[in-house]
């Protein structure tokens, strides 16, 4: 099979990731609620796991590193909890629901929010948009840092300047570019959230909420920490505050070695292999006349290597039955990110989208660009 | 006097203590402190040597571990 599928999880996982996550179920003790040895070596590979995450994403402190099951969870914790009844937000008109359905959920609290025009391209315009999309009781601007769907990545370093210089809060949704473009916690996010199965290469069931030294978010979920016990009430502090119940031990020494799969390839050059081969594609899509793609050729200061278009005549579902039917893994539809569909037009019809990983050969490329050509 | 274990609120924060007391050439150890000595948590202690403990919680303290307390070493009562 020809995986092009790596935006909804990158597969396959390096061979590292499969030792670590088998070596975890084979040796582990619940850690950070036993003083056994078993218990302390597992809270201890569990540390050692957060200082690879940390340094990975520039966090303040290994405490700063928070593991979720996902980075959808990761940003429901965020964005309730920092948001009160009656405040404003700003989001990016290429959000996944991931961020538009807690938003929704949250209408009824009297919150509401603005979607901020993106203009692939042009940061300029885009920081704009968002500026003028701030009002009065505007608390937080909480933006994907690339679509999942068209690749489109956002200015988020100007967008946090933006926010903090209007003392707003700023949550990052890093799901689509971590692992693929660099990401500094020292350029000021209030809170990171990422998966740890797409571009970190971990197991899926991962994820990441790296939050700023100064945060004061309320929780969402509570329960045993292995930590102040007595009390009824939640820890205040990290990572203890958001990580109730037993950790997902396995998953996260899989993220680990994920973390530095992506390290020791150096991002620069995995996110330069997937743009060549996106680019490839790009140039050979654009001279079939019954394809129709909706972005400009890729540029790495403006996008990420995920390419999404559709075939004329065609179902985007139905062409990826297609591709399916001939070997080929690839994503259809609304990608969980309508928003996204809305922005560019194609909210009835969806796309066919085309995501690789380090993993990703040429050879892939044509024969979905063969398959293209013959089938549809 | 037992040997000082020297209480913090979480696994977490133990461990990055002893990683920081390392640093400073501390050895110490990491386990769970006795209940009647913080009998309103459960939390871990880093345990360091007599001579050491003094310095020890200075240099946590410094690095922006809270102590919760002091104690002796699980056992030696």
């Amino acid at each position: 099979m020809i995986y092009l599928d790596n935006s909804a999880t990158t597969y396959p996982k390096p061979q590292s990731v499969l030792n670590s996550c088998a070596s975890a179920m084979r040796n582990s003790a619940n850690p950070g609620r036993s003083g056994h040895n078993m218990s302390l070596a597992t809270a201890e590979k569990i540390y050692s796991a957060r200082r690879t995450a940390a340094d990975f994403f520039g966090a303040e402190n290994e405490e700063n590193v928070i593991f979720t099951p996902s980075c959808t969870i990761s940003l429901n914790m965020a964005i309730k909890g920092l948001l009160k009844n009656g405040d404003h937000v700003v989001v990016s008109s290429m959000e996944h629901n991931a961020v538009m359905r807690p938003l929704e959920q949250l209408k009824s609290r009297g919150i509401s929010c603005t979607k901020a025009d993106v203009f692939a391209g042009d940061d300029d315009k885009t920081t704009d948009s968002f500026r003028h999309a701030i009002n009065s009781k505007t608390k937080l601007i909480v933006c994907t840092h690339a679509s999942n769907v068209w690749g489109v990545r956002l200015p988020i370093e100007r967008l946090c300047a933006l926010a903090h210089a209007y003392g707003l809060l700023f949550i990052v949704d890093a799901a689509q570019s971590a692992g693929v473009v660099p990401i500094d916690m020292h350029d000021g996010y209030d809170v990171l959230c990422t998966a740890g199965h797409k571009g970190l290469y971990g197991p899926m069931g991962t994820g990441l909420m790296i939050v700023s030294g100064n945060n004061t978010m309320q929780t969402i979920i509570e329960g045993g920490t292995g930590s102040n016990s007595y009390s009824s009430e939640q820890p205040d502090e990290l990572p203890d505050r958001f990580e109730s119940g037993t950790p997902n031990f396995s998953g996260i020494m899989g993220l680990k070695s994920g973390i530095e799969f992506v390290s020791s390839h150096k991002i620069e050059k995995i996110s330069a292999h997937e743009f060549k081969l996106m680019r490839y594609l790009y140039s050979r899509l654009e001279k079939m006349p019954k394809i129709k793609l909706y972005t400009p050729m890729p540029d790495d200061r403006y996008f990420v290597p995920v390419l999404s278009f559709n075939a004329e005549g065609y179902d985007s579902e139905e062409a990826a039955a297609i591709l399916n039917r001939n070997n080929i893994a690839v994503r259809a539809g609304l990608h969980c990110a309508p928003c996204a569909h809305e922005a560019m037009g194609t909210l009835d019809c969806g796309a066919v989208r085309i995501s690789p990983c380090a993993f990703t050969k040429q050879n892939d490329i044509d024969r979905l660009i063969y398959v293209l050509s013959k089938s549809l | 006097m037992g040997i000082p274990a020297i209480m913090v609120s979480s696994v977490t924060y133990a461990l990055r203590g002893q990683k920081i007391l390392r640093s400073f050439g501390i050895k110490s150890e990491i386990e769970r402190t006795a209940r009647r000595a913080n009998e309103k948590s459960c939390s871990y202690s880093i345990v360091v040597a007599q001579d050491k403990a003094d310095e020890a919680e200075q240099i946590l303290t410094k690095h922006g571990i809270k102590i919760i307390g002091r104690t002796e070493r699980l056992g030696e009562k």
